[in-house]
């Protein structure tokens, strides 16, 4: 559904992305982690089309990005990034709506069709009661749950996520997650997603794509790529996997340094993450 | 919602009406200008005979200035200063004079240097070393600078033709041409006795309403206490906009209202066309003075300057307003 | 539901227009009553003999094209204000903090001194001249400021205020060099619409509607943008080349309006933030109300300018800075507070 094949970018003198390729499957969901500068972002917009690679190229649906019109592009990918935001007071449901521009017809106006399709996607994610709302007064959670449901009208094949959860209080973090992750597997949506959090990574992605110095450090299965050995090559610290009480999937926790009051703290000692 | 709208329209209306209350006061306290009385502090009849140096005058600045010896060097920051000290006979001696001055003609040509009249530049001034600057309508700023920087300046601003005659003799005195002074001012009596004779026959009804504008964006025009408003009256014509005190802006609808029968335009030497433009004005053509065709363009030289020639933009203003005075 | 709004005030806004024309038609020093209005207004309609021929002429030909010009002017200026604001996504964007305004003054300006020699009177040549000198003033405001998306309030406020000084410093020294023309530079400075020749409102006209029916068939994509360039881009908008569109076409009325009336501020930033707390923000609503409630502004602001001082008239400029500047801070507090 998405591919990105041997793909370079700089930005003046500076190389961010060199020879990144990796593909996102329908009904999948790729994280890309990494640390602060790695080029997750500038991979994304790539991919999103708004930034053009210098070399290689990035698919969707087997046809380069760049020869999509942005109508076509914006009715099969749609992207959901922070601050997204107007600064003017429009309404939750407008700004759902919004969503459903690619679709919209000059002269033409909204449809009854994009009308039960937002009215829709609002029940899913439960904004149906503040649907008149200011988006301006709701919380920074609820604002999020409205960029969503604005992605999600748009009806896309892809779905690009640029640190969606960032600023987000646990609650909302999580039920940002699930909504993208039921999307997913129910329609068979393809999904991107930058994500600082490698916890929530290794719990909502199919599959990791660890970015390091704008190339593939490690990709494969959350367990394949969240091991202390790679961790450490890339962020500099060890810490501590262990798999999930529930899903098995490994969570990681960092390991301060030991001061010398620390002496009198026993250290546990605890398994390293196995494989499932 | 609609209650909320009026409260806001309200508020904005309440700061309007604040607004209007504070230009309103502004205005109300703004000084009238004062019509120039008496220059020279009551010394109209300057003593005849050769003029004994150090002199002092009182000039319109209210100033108490010593002449200290007859001028041999002076500067006129304005025009119709510059015809008064020609018409002395003082060419030769006057060694400066503004981009303003076109008379008597050439008059740029046979000076030293030619300054800016509104904004001189002191240094420039002091550089052409006067004994004597004369000053006309300047501010109380630029008269101050001028003396600061050690020059001798009079400044005499008369706004009547009672008053030009007086700044004549005075300007004699203190050049020591007070009988040549004394002539010029007899030539000028005789000649405005011979036009107010002419007026007098004339009957009220028969005197035209007239509008003089000055400029055309603002609609400048001249009020009561001004010097034009007086050469309006001496050549026979009824001022529309006598009930406006000095210099002021009119509205058009006040002009279009008030029916001039005469329009006298000044701004002709830099507006082209000035009449047909003030003729295809929308609606002036109510006006009997653009029915008739008696739109007129003067020279603003003649009628703008309370020099020597004065009297002959009486009569010039007296022909438009009266031709058949004139036949 | 939102339409119902927006016909509702729409009723509201073209009742108040038309009420107000013709409580201004009664306004000014000529002391007409309003009997005398409706005989002038009827004479001249049906040709019907017995009304001054005065009377006619200052109804007709003062007043009438005057109310005239500010509705235009109004409509403009906030129909710019509208689109800026929702272009770069920043409250406090209109024509005068953009520049625009400057620089189609100063373009204007120069085109009437230097005009004649050049052959650019007429309707169309003010006007456009404007609006070519009104897009250099905006180019370099956003140069300045930086274009990179999401502009700050900050950088594009400075922006504003050095290209508006260097413009203002430009059109007075220009205008001081023909020192006959010394009044006309508060005119432009402050803007008035006395004595501007109506034939003029002719050029500004079809700008304003040419560039009214542009920003109304791009107010759906202008919505979206609001959202931000990148998002825009993610909701299928050409946003490269759509935001540029939408800057010019705002400018050419924004220019235009300058060349009649010289600049005058805040309209554009004041009306469209009223309209929206009333009928909301979506582009297709604003810009209309906009232009009706701009042109509503304005005439108010100009019965202000003729009638708040007997005899005399203020500049335009000063009675719109005098009730926008307070606004301006209100919404300058509040933007900070909320950052």
């Amino acid at each position: 559904m998405v591919e990105v094949r041997e793909v370079w970018k700089a930005f003046g003198p500076r190389a961010v992305l060199r020879g990144i390729s990796f593909t996102a499957e329908a009904g999948g969901a790729v994280g890309l982690i990494g640390p602060n500068g790695a080029g997750k972002t500038t991979l994304l917009r790539l991919i999103a089309g708004v930034e053009r690679p210098d070399r290689g190229v990035v698919r969707v649906e087997g046809r380069p990005v760049g020869a999509f019109r942005r109508r076509e592009l914006a009715r099969r990918l749609a992207v959901l990034s922070q601050e997204a935001f107007t600064p003017f007071p429009f309404s939750v449901y407008d700004t759902v709506m919004m969503g459903r521009h690619p679709y919209l017809r000059p002269l033409r106006g909204i449809t009854p069709r994009d009308r039960e399709i937002v009215e829709r996607v609002l029940a899913e994610v439960g904004l149906a009661e503040v649907a008149s709302e200011r988006v301006d007064r709701l919380s920074g959670g609820q604002r999020q749950l409205v960029a969503l449901a604005r992605t999600m009208a748009q009806e896309p094949r892809v779905l690009l996520l640029d640190e969606p959860t960032t600023f987000l209080d646990l609650g909302h973090q999580v039920r940002v997650l699930d909504l993208v992750r039921r999307w997913q597997r129910e329609r068979g949506l393809a999904v991107v997603m930058v994500l600082h959090d490698l916890n929530l990574a290794a719990l909502y992605c199919d599959r990791l794509v660890l970015i390091h110095g704008g190339r593939v450090a490690a990709s494969g299965r959350a367990a394949e790529v969240l091991t202390p050995e790679v961790l450490e090559s890339v962020y500099g610290t060890r810490p501590v996997l262990v798999p999930h009480p529930v899903r098995g999937v490994p969570q990681l926790f960092v390991q301060p340094d030991q001061l010398p009051e620390d002496r009198n703290e026993t250290p546990r000692r605890v398994r390293s993450a196995g494989r499932e | 919602m609609v209650f909320r709208w009026w409260k806001r329209a309200v508020q904005c209306w309440s700061l309007l009406a604040v607004l209007f209350a504070l230009v309103a006061c502004g205005q109300g306290g703004a000084p009238a200008k004062s019509p120039a009385d008496a220059p020279g502090g009551g010394q109209s009849t300057p003593a005849k005979g050769p003029v004994a140096y150090p002199l002092t005058v009182r000039d319109d600045s209210g100033e108490t200035v010593t002449i200290p010896k007859e001028p041999a060097r002076i500067v006129s920051l304005i025009p119709s200063h510059t015809e008064t000290l020609f018409a002395l006979g003082l060419e030769g001696r006057v060694v400066a004079v503004t981009s303003y001055d076109h008379y008597p003609p050439d008059v740029q040509k046979k000076v030293e240097a030619v300054l800016d009249g509104l904004n001189p530049s002191v240094e420039k001034l002091a550089a052409l070393r006067p004994d004597l600057v004369v000053l006309g309508s300047h501010n109380r700023e630029t008269v101050q600078a001028i003396r600061r920087a050690g020059l001798t300046a009079v400044m005499y601003d008369p706004q009547s033709l009672d008053a030009v005659y007086r700044t004549i003799e005075q300007l004699g005195e203190i050049t020591n041409r007070t009988d040549r002074a004394a002539a010029l001012v007899e030539q000028m009596k005789a000649k405005a006795r011979v036009l107010a004779d002419k007026v007098a026959a004339v009957p009220p009804e028969r005197r035209p309403r007239v509008y003089v504008e000055v400029d055309p964006d603002q609609l400048f025009t001249p009020g009561r206490n001004t010097f034009m408003d007086e050469l309006i009256r001496l050549a026979g014509g009824v001022n529309i906009a006598s009930d406006l005190e000095g210099w002021k802006p009119i509205n058009a609808e006040k002009v279009i209202r008030s029916n001039p029968q005469v329009i006298v335009l000044t701004y002709g030497y830099y507006v082209p066309d000035a009449e047909a433009k003030l003729k295809q004005r929308r609606g002036w053509d109510a006006v009997d003075a653009v029915k008739t065709g008696r739109v007129y363009v003067v020279d603003s030289d003649l009628v703008n300057r309370p020099g020597p020639r004065v009297v002959d933009a009486v009569e010039a203003l007296a022909k438009l307003f009266h031709p058949d005075l004139f036949r | 539901m939102a339409g119902k709004r927006a016909w509702l005030w729409g009723g509201v806004l073209g009742l108040s227009i038309a009420v107000s024309v013709l409580i201004s038609l009664r306004i000014g020093p000529a002391g007409l009553e309003t009997a005398d209005v409706w005989r002038a207004v009827w004479g001249r309609l049906t040709g019907a003999g017995g009304v001054p021929d005065w009377e006619v002429a200052v109804v007709w030909d003062l007043r009438l094209p005057r109310v005239g010009m500010a509705l235009l002017v109004g409509a403009s200026l906030a129909v710019a204000g509208a689109a800026y604001q929702g272009v770069l996504r920043n409250p406090l964007a209109d024509p005068f903090i953009l520049g625009v305004s400057s620089g189609a003054a100063l373009a204007a300006v120069a085109g009437m001194l230097f005009g004649g020699r050049a052959g650019l009177y007429g309707v169309w040549g003010i006007p456009l001249l404007a609006f070519a000198g009104g897009l250099a003033g905006l180019a370099a405001v956003l140069r300045l400021g930086g274009m990179a998306g999401g502009m700050r309030n900050e950088t594009l406020l400075l922006a504003g205020v050095v290209v508006q000084s260097f413009l203002g410093a430009v059109l007075t020294v220009l205008m001081l060099a023909s020192a006959e023309r010394l009044p006309g530079v508060m005119m432009w400075l402050m803007g008035s619409l006395a004595n501007r020749d109506p034939a003029l409102a002719a050029g500004v006209l079809p700008c304003f509607l040419v560039s009214l029916a542009l920003l109304v068939a791009w107010a759906r994509e202008l919505n979206v943008m609001t959202l931000g360039e990148d998002q825009a881009a993610y909701l299928g908008v050409d946003v490269g080349k759509r935001k540029w569109k939408i800057l010019v076409a705002a400018s050419l009325a924004a220019s235009a309006s300058v060349a009649v009336s010289g600049i005058i501020g805040f309209v554009g930033l004041v009306v469209p933030h009223i309209v929206r707390l009333l009928a909301g923000p979506d582009h297709r609503i604003l810009l209309p109300l906009s232009a009706l409630a701009g042109g509503l502004f304005l005439l108010w602001a100009d019965n202000a300018a003729r009638a708040a001082v007997p005899g005399q008239e203020i500049p335009i400029g000063a009675v719109t800075a005098f009730l926008g500047a307070p606004f301006f801070a209100y919404l300058l507090r509040r933007s900070g507070r909320t950052r």
